[in-house]
């Protein structure tokens, strides 16, 4: 059957109570030995990443869960990214094993330190307030359309400026930061749908609190919404690509 | 600033960034495209392209023509 893996610790710090009970599909987690890394991996029926958007979001869930067990006890982790699963548990342990040296390199760079995420919102216009004028003309609908944009632009404009705003005030306390502009632009991700920015950094566990408090006093523009989020695994910054997964090899 | 589940909203904000990191070059594209005929709006097509997975993954079994993901046009209206 399938093996999913989801992060890898290293051995000398794996401790065998940390392992959570189950994983993807309530399969349980294991812990298996690779090298000098421990990697913890669950079965799965899934040959590979299914396609429904619903069914991806779980599976990220899940697997942020597990990784999660691990950040909370404050040991050295290095996140996998969610991708098609090992044909078994040989090919994983086979392919941690043979990557020592980047695993290690991995490791070095999360040793003592977290990922921290700040997702920015911007509440668009719902689009129920701004309907097409019943018969508009040529002329009607260009102007209106015109000036859809001019607010995307303004939004967009806003967004940019939290984000150096955040990442000017959080100065000396993150080692590394990695943007990501328009995350989503789907309804469900907001209350009434929205432009998003994410910007995540790479912060030592001992400057968590001081980074929330930076947060927290950032005078941001007005209408831009700041959720925190982590301590999360340094997915944006040490992450773990699985190869030679695909079950037809 | 608010926490993320502190008002129910921040959840599925933090869960879209998580999918967009988590999730091998995960860059997950939502949208929509309204599919007019004569001017006249007809159906409106949710689009949900896992891109960058689906292109990894046809990287990794170089068989462009692998069934991972099928033409957008024939996926489900939510």
């Amino acid at each position: 059957m399938p093996t999913h893996l989801y992060c890898l610790i290293p051995a000398t710090s794996h401790r065998p109570e940390l392992v959570p009970s189950a994983g993807l599909d309530d399969a349980p987690v294991r812990a298996l030995a690779a090298g000098a890394f421990v990697a913890w991996v669950s079965a799965t029926e899934l040959g590979t990443i299914p396609r429904d958007a619903g069914a991806i979001r779980s599976i990220v869930r899940a697997h942020d869960r597990v990784i999660g067990g691990a950040i909370r006890a404050a040991i050295t982790v290095v996140p996998a990214l969610v991708t098609t699963p090992y044909p078994d548990d040989a090919r994983c342990a086979e392919d941690a094993a043979s990557r020592a040296p980047e695993l290690e390199r991995l490791a070095a760079r999360v040793r003592d330190r977290v990922e921290m995420a700040i997702l920015l919102a911007a509440p668009a216009r719902p689009p129920e307030t701004r309907p097409e004028t019943p018969g508009a003309g040529p002329g009607r609908r260009y102007l209106e359309a015109a000036r859809a944009g001019a607010s995307t632009e303004e939004v967009d404009r806003a967004l940019d400026a939290a984000v150096d705003t955040l990442s000017a005030a959080l100065r000396g306390v993150t080692e590394g930061e990695s943007r990501r502009r328009g995350v989503d632009h789907d309804s469900s991700a907001t209350r009434h749908g929205g432009v998003i920015h994410a910007i995540s950094h790479l912060v030592r566990r001992d400057t968590i609190r001081d980074y929330r408090h930076r947060v927290e006093i950032a005078a941001l523009p007005v209408g831009i919404r700041a959720v925190v989020d982590g301590p999360r695994a340094a997915y944006s910054f040490a992450v773990f690509t699985p190869s030679g997964t695909n079950l037809a090899n | 600033m608010t926490a993320p589940d502190e008002d129910g909203a921040g959840e599925p904000l933090v869960l879209s960034d998580l999918v967009n990191r988590v999730l091998d070059k995960g860059a997950v594209v939502t949208g929509h495209v309204m599919i007019s005929v004569a001017d006249v709006d007809l159906i409106m097509l949710d689009l949900r392209l896992l891109l960058s997975s689906v292109e990894t993954a046809l990287d990794r079994t170089g068989d462009a023509h692998a069934p991972l993901l099928s033409d957008p046009r024939d996926q489900p209206s939510p």
